[in-house]
Order: structure tokens, then C-alpha cells, then sequence
């Protein structure tokens, strides 16, 4: 069986596939595609990891995370995207999600 | 008795400036056809944008000689090439080749050690001098004379300005008290930064006034406006204004009592303070500045926003417009790369509020409805903007007679 997140984080697992992703305009991209449970169910799953998630993380350098890690780093990033529709925005989010997305990322993003 | 430092008095029972203060920028409502006719805009284009310096980048992208970026200005037509030569000198050149005009560079970025062009082999130095042209005994020229044509560019705070005028006076000392304050903001440090961009069916000036004033925070940005209005000041209006010839400025009010909204924006925020504080960012001495410096270009001084925005008209009811959060070195660690898309969030998030209100204020104007748009005593920096467009347009017309 494949791995697909650093042992302690495998209640994710389920989020890597719809969230994991790679650059900015892709995670933009999917935080506003995505439903609103779709976004609690991710956001009240990875919130209560974050800070160990982070902790784990910073123990690694940052510029050459692989695998299991920088799926897990691709996680977090999301969840610093999905944050604000869930604890700001609440019934905003439709109506910033079409306005953003007149904003283009120029997309050079690490992760 | 010398006024109270606005960057570090506590702020209670707020005070707006007030109208005697301003009464030098007037009270007369504007001509709303400034803000849609085609003729007023062409008019702005060679009094304004062809005269003006105006943002198109940062030393961070051109960090070693050789390095380049190019740059569309559809306002002057015009492609540009800005170069790091190898005496270090950053050059701005127009990116046509001097044989018969051919772009030399089509890509974005990057990096030669000259600059070679695809239709007849005219090769050009980091510096714009013609090195070979082959064939060129043919010339009735002298390879002197068929340098790459250049524009005026010139850097504050690591931002890189270009103006198409050969005879515009230099930025820097156009800019008062705002070039010294600008070398203390994290910018003038960066070394990368994230970036989008948008087009808006608006006119420049009302896509760039939007963002010189206060008065609709509480209405457009009532929950993502963290910290920007509060009891004291339910429409957030800033501490002070000031002005620097074309150039303006205001001091960003924030209510003390803030509190971010949930464990995220809460984690967010400390881990983004913690790294600035590690790279000593985030004392710095002017984080509650706006620097508006004429004609599109602003930025914030708080190191937790250090963002540019910089409106680029297309044509009188068109913009295109840059946003860039600045940092200062790589992330360190995951939970800074954390905190820096945290911040994006917010902002892109903050600034995709106002396209809606931005598009209908100019579907309301070009209609022809109004004669007349009114500005308040508060939206102070939207009034000098006109003014100072009107100067630069009866200057134009002066010179013309």
C-alpha cells in the first residue's frame, strides 16, 4: 500500500487527492470549486493538525520536501487557502469566489 | 508644541483630519466625463503616462548582469526591455530591434549575454550597443547610431520606475519625505514575491481610487477589512494625509481592539510576525504608511502587507492591474511558507470585494448620466489625484499653444 502522508497525519489521507496540490492557481482554484461541506469537511479535519503538521515540517528543509512530505505541505497550504472561506468569509465565499477569480495568479509558487 | 508621532501615539477617540486642513485640494464636484471620455483619456495618455515614472517591476527579478524582464506598456505601445548589465547597471531599452523594429525577446524573463535578433542577426549588448550587424558595410549608419533605444529607469526601494520622457525630472527627490520612509518597508529588501493581476472594465482612475480611500470599507469589506474600522472610527478613516507634490500619502488607522477571526488567521498571523521579527522586519519605523506615488502606483508600509499595486490603463474603460505581496529571502521553514499563503489569501480575497463596485461605478459613469461626481472631505487623495491630472493636462495643452 502506497504512503501518501507522514505516519500521525493519515486522518488526511482522505483530503490528498482534492487538496494536495501543486501552485497557487491550482489550490485557488480548487478551494472555489469545491462545495461548502467540502471545505468544512477538509478545514475540520486539518485544522486540528496544523501546528503538529507545521512542527513536522519545519524539522525537514524547506526547499527539498518529497513525497509524503510535500503532499503534506501541499495540504497545508490549502487549508492557509481554505481558512478564510470557512472562519471570514462564511455565506461571502460564492460571491468572492467569482470576483477572485478575475485575479490571476502569476504562478511561481515552490510547493 | 510639535504634533504627537502618528506611527506610535495611541490612538483613542479618533479625530479625523479635517476640511481646513484640505481646503488647498478644493471642494467643487469633478467632471464625471474625466472618468469615461475616450478624447479626456488620450489626452491623460501623453500628459500623464508618457511623462510619469511608472512601476514595472523589482531589482529581486534582475539579480545577476545578464538577467532580464520584459514588460508590455499598452499605454505607450510600447515593449520593454529591462537589463542588468554586466557593470551592474539596470538599463531599460525599447525591445525592438533598430534594423527594422523586430521584438528581440518574447519571453517574460531571463537571462543572455547579449541579445541576438531572429530576423537579420543585429546582436546587442547588456548595455543596448550594436555588437554585430552582419553585413553592415551595406549601412548608410554608423553601429553608434543603431544602439538599442532607450527609456529613463531609475529604482527606489528596490522598484524599478521607467518614464518615457527623456527630460522627466528624477523620482527619487520628487518623492519627500516618502524615499526614505520606502527604503525602511520590506520591499526595499525583497528578494521574491507572489503576484496576480487583473483586467477590469474600468477607467484607471476609478479602478485606482478604490484603493486611496476608507469610506467604503465598512460597507465592501465588512468581515475580510480585519482591523480597518472600529468604534472610534466606523468608516476608517486614516490618522493624517500628506502630500509630496504629485505624490500622496495617508497614515493607516487600525483598531487596537482587533481580533482574528478563527485558529488559522490567528496562527497565520503569529508565525508571519515571528519571521519578520527573526529577519527584523516588523518594527519598522513606517508600517502604518500608504505611499501613493503618482500616478498607479501604491504600497503599504506594514510589513505584515507589504504589497504593491500598480493599475496600468488599456484604454479609457479598461485597466489591467499588478498586485504583489513582497518577501524578504526564502521561506525558512514550512510554517513561514504557511504564513505567507495565509496573507495572500487574505488579500486576494480583500481585493476581489471591490471588482463588482469598481465595474458598476464605471458602467454608472460611461452611461453619460452624470455630469458631476462628488468627493468628501475624506476621500481627500482621490480629489489630488484629479488635480493633479487636470495640472498635468493643461501643462500638455499650454505647451501645445
Amino acid at each position: 500500500m502506497t504512503v501518501l502522508l507522514p505516519h500521525g497525519f493519515e486522518a488526511l489521507e482522505g483530503f490528498v487527492d482534492q487538496w494536495a496540490l501543486t501552485g497557487e492557481a491550482a489550490r485557488a482554484a480548487a478551494r472555489s470549486a469545491a462545495t461548502d461541506e467540502a471545505r468544512a469537511r477538509f478545514y475540520e479535519a486539518a485544522q486540528p493538525l496544523m501546528e503538529p503538521a507545521l512542527a513536522h515540517l519545519d524539522a525537514k528543509p524547506i526547499g527539498s520536501l518529497e513525497g509524503a512530505d510535500a503532499k503534506l505541505m501541499r495540504l497545508m497550504l490549502s487549508l492557509a487557502n481554505v481558512y478564510h472561506s470557512v472562519e471570514v468569509l462564511g455565506d461571502q465565499e460564492a460571491e468572492n469566489a467569482r470576483m477572485r477569480s478575475r485575479l490571476k495568479f502569476t504562478d511561481h509558487a515552490p510547493y | 508644541m510639535a504634533d504627537a508621532d502618528p506611527q506610535t501615539a495611541p490612538q483613542p477617540g479618533f479625530t479625523p483630519v479635517s476640511q481646513e486642513e484640505l481646503d488647498f485640494l478644493g471642494t467643487d464636484p469633478i467632471p464625471a466625463s474625466a472618468y469615461y471620455d475616450p478624447d479626456w483619456y488620450e489626452l491623460e495618455r501623453k500628459a500623464v503616462f508618457l511623462r510619469s515614472w511608472i512601476n514595472i517591476g523589482h531589482v529581486c527579478e534582475v539579480p545577476t548582469p545578464g538577467n532580464f524582464i520584459h514588460r508590455q506598456l499598452e499605454f505607450a505601445s510600447a515593449s520593454l526591455l529591462i537589463v542588468k548589465g554586466k557593470d551592474g547597471e539596470l538599463r531599460a531599452f525599447h525591445n525592438a530591434c533598430t534594423h527594422r523594429g523586430t521584438r528581440l525577446v518574447r519571453e517574460a524573463a531571463g537571462h543572455r549575454a547579449n541579445f541576438r535578433c531572429p530576423y537579420h542577426s543585429w546582436t546587442f549588448g547588456q548595455d543596448g550597443a550594436l555588437l554585430s550587424a552582419p553585413d553592415f558595410e551595406g549601412f548608410n549608419t554608423t553601429k553608434e547610431q543603431c544602439a538599442l533605444k532607450q527609456v529613463r529607469c531609475e529604482v527606489v526601494a528596490g522598484l524599478i520606475f521607467v518614464n518615457f520622457d527623456p527630460d522627466a525630472d528624477a523620482l527619487r527627490p520628487q518623492l519627500g519625505d516618502f524615499a526614505d520612509e520606502m527604503d525602511t518597508v520590506p520591499v526595499a529588501r525583497a528578494t521574491e514575491f507572489s503576484e496576480y493581476t487583473y483586467e477590469l472594465n474600468a477607467n484607471w482612475k476609478i479602478v485606482y481610487d478604490n484603493f486611496q480611500e476608507n469610506y467604503h470599507l465598512r460597507f465592501i469589506h465588512p468581515r475580510s477589512g480585519l482591523g480597518g474600522t472600529g468604534p472610534d472610527n466606523p468608516f476608517g478613516y486614516p490618522t493624517r494625509y500628506r502630500f509630496f507634490g504629485d505624490h500622496r500619502g495617508q497614515t493607516i488607522w487600525y483598531n487596537p481592539e482587533t481580533q482574528p477571526r478563527g485558529p488559522v488567521q490567528i496562527g497565520g498571523f503569529m508565525a508571519a510576525a515571528t519571521a519578520l521579527a527573526g529577519k527584523g522586519l516588523m518594527d519598522t519605523p513606517h508600517g502604518r504608511e500608504y505611499f501613493g506615488l503618482f500616478p498607479t502606483f501604491f504600497m503599504l508600509g506594514n510589513p505584515l502587507q507589504n504589497f504593491s499595486h500598480v493599475v496600468y490603463p488599456l484604454d479609457a474603460g479598461r485597466t489591467r492591474g499588478v498586485i504583489r505581496m513582497y518577501w524578504v529571502g526564502e521561506a525558512e521553514n514550512a510554517t513561514e511558507l504557511f504564513a505567507r499563503q495565509a496573507g495572500l489569501t487574505m488579500m486576494r480575497d480583500l481585493h476581489a470585494e471591490d471588482i463588482d463596485v469598481i465595474e458598476d461605478g464605471q458602467t454608472g459613469l460611461s452611461s453619460g448620466a452624470l455630469e458631476h461626481i462628488h468627493f468628501q472631505t475624506q476621500e481627500a487623495l482621490c480629489r489630488h489625484l484629479y488635480n493633479t491630472v487636470i495640472d498635468k493636462v493643461r501643462a500638455l495643452q499650454a505647451e501645445a499653444q
